[in-house]
């Protein structure tokens, strides 16, 4: 069995997850903070569209955007002499892309079950907005950012279109493991897809058991006191 | 000190004019609920934004929209008592207390003993340790006050303490309450929609009905501790 696309895979969702977790939460606190319902609505839409694009839709723009010929695409290329479209950083762009919405989506719901009240107190106990944030609003939101940052790793590390669409399919580069899946089981080497299949499958059980078992004793802790 | 409130703010059912002036001591705010008295106190507390008008601190002005001035309410040195009481669920005790001075950036040494000043006057020493959802609501009640005292806030905003308690509760948290207002002798309002309390814990009252300030009663027995 070739193990480079687990490597890279592991790679690409390691990385895709720190990014998607900082911009996430960062995007879920700016909406949370807008004051104008409107502002709100139209942020919210489009933080989401990536999850109800056609991931190969998303991945289209990707490529129009950091294509060798696109805005950004070319910029990079004429002053770094970076290659962006199909190099591996593509895999990751196009996973963080993906998996975004589901980290903003969870932490804004989970930021926006904090009672009022308690970050009202905090302002009148004179903290500043961003120590509110780590100390009050986190903290107290952890179970739900937890989660988002859970699902959105594993919609980084299960993500097919947009990686096939901006990164291709470039066997050691940017073949991840849903790519390795198709292209195996699409040659007809059934033996190696299964074996794919099994590794994410194994994967994803112990994330979402994992997740389970730490919201359980979340609750736990907050009952007994 | 004095207190001064003249604002406007446009709600769902009505409009909210509020024009009072406080001084030292505690005043009551009367009314039904949803007659704009808890909106009342968060426009003063700033976590509100009053549409129109001016709120005064001994002539320091907290919110201005003439001269577009609104302090936001780290700024206004006003201590917020909430129903709920808002401790901060992931905090002990102790930390809880410690937030306002923290924020203040209080040298260390200092946090510590006026941490441990406020711990020994409300008699939550031993509960230091302990998180909010441990404490019975006694307890609760007087680690908010040791947080929102130790800030030493300029005014003090009670927004109905007592009233999701039990009878029994009630009636000795309202003698700590009043301890604790007569120790303050600063401004402060509370919002309730019982008159024995009103009478009970404040000097002076007002009555708000549909967003509208009534004219004030003073309670004349007590009239000299203004």
């Amino acid at each position: 069995m070739d193990f480079s696309p687990i490597i890279i895979s592991m790679k690409t969702a390691a990385v895709t997850i720190l990014i998607t977790f900082v911009l996430g939460l960062l995007a879920a606190r700016g909406v949370f903070y807008r004051k104008k319902e409107a502002s709100k609505i139209l942020w919210d839409g489009i933080f989401t569209m990536p999850l109800v694009l056609p991931p190969t839709v998303a991945g289209f723009f990707l490529l129009y955007i950091f294509g060798s010929y696109g805005p950004v695409g070319s910029f990079f290329r004429d002053v770094f002499g970076i290659k962006i479209a199909f190099s591996w950083g593509a895999t990751v762009l196009a996973a963080v892309v993906i998996s975004f919405p589901l980290m903003y989506r969870s932490a804004r719901g989970a930021l926006e079950q904090i009672d009022q009240d308690l970050i009202f107190a905090a302002r009148t106990l004179g903290m500043s907005e961003w120590s509110i944030f780590f100390k009050i609003m986190i903290p107290n939101a952890l179970p739900g950012i937890i989660s988002g940052g859970v699902l959105a790793f594993a919609r980084g590390l299960g993500e097919f279109g947009a990686t096939a669409m901006i990164a291709g399919n470039i066997p050691g580069k940017t073949r991840t493991l849903p790519l390795a899946v198709y292209s195996e089981t699409a040659a007809g080497n059934m033996d190696e897809a299964y074996q794919y299949v099994m590794v994410i499958v194994a994967i994803c059980f112990v994330m979402v058991v994992g997740m389970n078992v730490y919201l359980v004793w979340e609750k736990k802790k907050q009952s007994e006191g | 000190m004095e207190l001064e409130i003249r604002i406007r703010k446009n709600l769902k059912e009505f409009t909210l004019k509020a024009d009072f002036v406080i001084h030292d001591g505690c005043t009551g705010l009367m009314g039904p609920s949803g007659s704009g008295k808890s909106m009342t106190l968060k426009c003063i507390a700033g976590i509100e934004t009053p549409d129109e008008g001016r709120i005064l601190l001994d002539g320091k002005s907290l919110f201005d929209s003439g001269k577009k001035i609104n302090l936001p309410p780290q700024k206004r040195k006003i201590g917020y008592l909430f129903q709920g009481y808002a401790l901060f669920p992931n905090m002990t005790v102790e930390e809880n207390v410690q937030c306002g001075l923290k924020a203040k950036k209080m040298p260390k040494g200092q946090i510590k003993e006026r941490v441990e000043e406020m711990l020994e006057r409300f008699q939550i020493r031993e509960l230091a340790k302990r998180y909010p959802r441990q404490l019975s609501g006694g307890q609760k009640q007087r680690t908010a006050i040791a947080r929102l005292m130790a800030y030493e806030p300029e005014v003090i905003l009670l927004d109905e303490p007592l009233s999701a308690l039990d009878e029994e509760l009630r009636e000795e948290l309202q003698q700590e309450l009043s301890q604790m207002l007569a120790d303050f002798q600063k401004p402060s309002i509370l919002v309730s929609h019982d008159a024995e309390e009103v009478r009970r814990l404040c000097q002076k009252q007002y009555t708000i009905r549909e967003g509208r300030i009534q004219p004030y009663a003073d309670f004349p027995q007590k009239k000299g501790r203004l």
